[in-house]
């Protein structure tokens, strides 16, 4: 087990180390939220183990940053990288053997989430394919509503770079079926045109 | 050593009823390439988590879908380097859908006799 240096603590500080609010659980909780000695919120993440501890990451956290987490408009390192910062190391039995106050720099960066990695798989960006007519341009701030999507009554709003404006605008002007690839992030219902393409129109 | 038994020191009712035959592709982070015993060890074979669910931890957590384990491994790094795949199928063992908040999460209590290493091989090269 890797160690970095760090004050000890006195580990009733997070006594009796139980999880309140699981956000992300694979044999045990993972990620969750527990209260110190003093009924503050914290945010634990499990961030390795041996036969004999399994090792935690503490920081202070609030209902904002966990809003944020769920939602996913925050990372989970993000959520993590607080002024305070503290590793408990946990037995098997669930009994705290030890805590010391660290600076969260110092954690080895395989022992924390990638840096923008969301919560849950499904927070993350998707790709998206889709088929449809440019309705809605908006040439200042770069996007556009995406309609008569094959399949779908709902409309995507596309965000998109300069690069694409001409396209973009020829596209619109001509009302063509056009083709966008790109990702969308579902927490912020709105995605980023990477690809434009001329489609065939279909016979109606 | 029956091929179709569960281990004895297994609780009553587990794998739980509404379990069933074990069936398709599942996948796991692992640290060895080949998969070893030590990357499908169950809580209950390696001792850990001892006020867990006793029937849980006799079986073994895997996702049906390559995209769970894939953000596991960005999430949890320490949890294994390399994805893992199963084919499973009836003679493996139960399955059932123990989602929580990962829509895919599955937990396989794998009959004694079937030696669950072998049945995985490593899609992912470390990373």
């Amino acid at each position: 087990m890797w160690t970095i240096a760090g004050k000890p603590i006195d580990p009733a500080r997070f006594r009796p180390f139980e999880a309140v609010d699981v956000l992300y659980e694979f044999d045990g909780p993972r990620v969750f939220t527990m209260y110190d000695a003093e009924g503050e919120l914290n945010l634990a993440y499990w961030s390795d183990e041996n036969e004999t501890v399994y090792r935690y990451v503490v920081v202070p956290t609030t209902e904002k940053i966990l809003d944020s987490l769920r939602k996913g408009s925050l990372s989970v390192f993000d959520a993590l990288n607080q002024p305070r910062c503290w590793l408990c190391d946990i037995s098997p039995n669930g009994d705290i053997s030890q805590c010391q106050r660290v600076d969260f720099e110092a954690i080895p960066r395989d022992s924390l989430p990638v840096p923008g990695t969301m919560l849950l798989p499904s927070l993350g960006p998707q790709l998206v394919d889709l088929e449809g007519r440019i309705r809605e341009l908006d040439k200042d701030r770069l996007s556009f509503d995406l309609r008569d999507i094959e399949g779908r009554t709902q409309t995507q709003r596309f965000m998109f770079d300069a690069e694409l404006l001409d396209e973009v605008v020829q596209a619109f002007r001509e009302d063509a079926r056009v083709r966008v690839a790109g990702r969308s992030f579902p927490a912020k219902n709105v995605a980023y045109a990477l690809t434009l393409s001329r489609m065939a129109e279909r016979d109606e | 050593m029956n091929a179709m038994n569960f281990p004895n020191t297994w609780p009553a009712d587990c794998p739980p009823p509404d379990a069933v035959d074990a069936d398709g592709e599942v996948f796991r982070l692992v640290n060895n390439n080949p998969p070893a015993m030590v990357d499908v060890a169950s809580h209950a074979e390696t001792g850990r988590l001892p006020r867990a669910p006793a029937c849980l931890r006799c079986g073994l957590s895997v996702f049906r879908e390559i995209r769970d384990a894939t953000h596991q491994r960005l999430l949890l790094p320490k949890l294994g380097k390399l994805i893992a795949r199963a084919m499973l199928k009836a003679e493996h063992g139960k399955t059932r859908l123990t989602t929580g908040r990962q829509p895919t999460h599955t937990t396989w209590w794998a009959y004694e006799s079937v030696n669950r290493a072998a049945l995985f091989s490593v899609l992912t090269e470390e990373g």
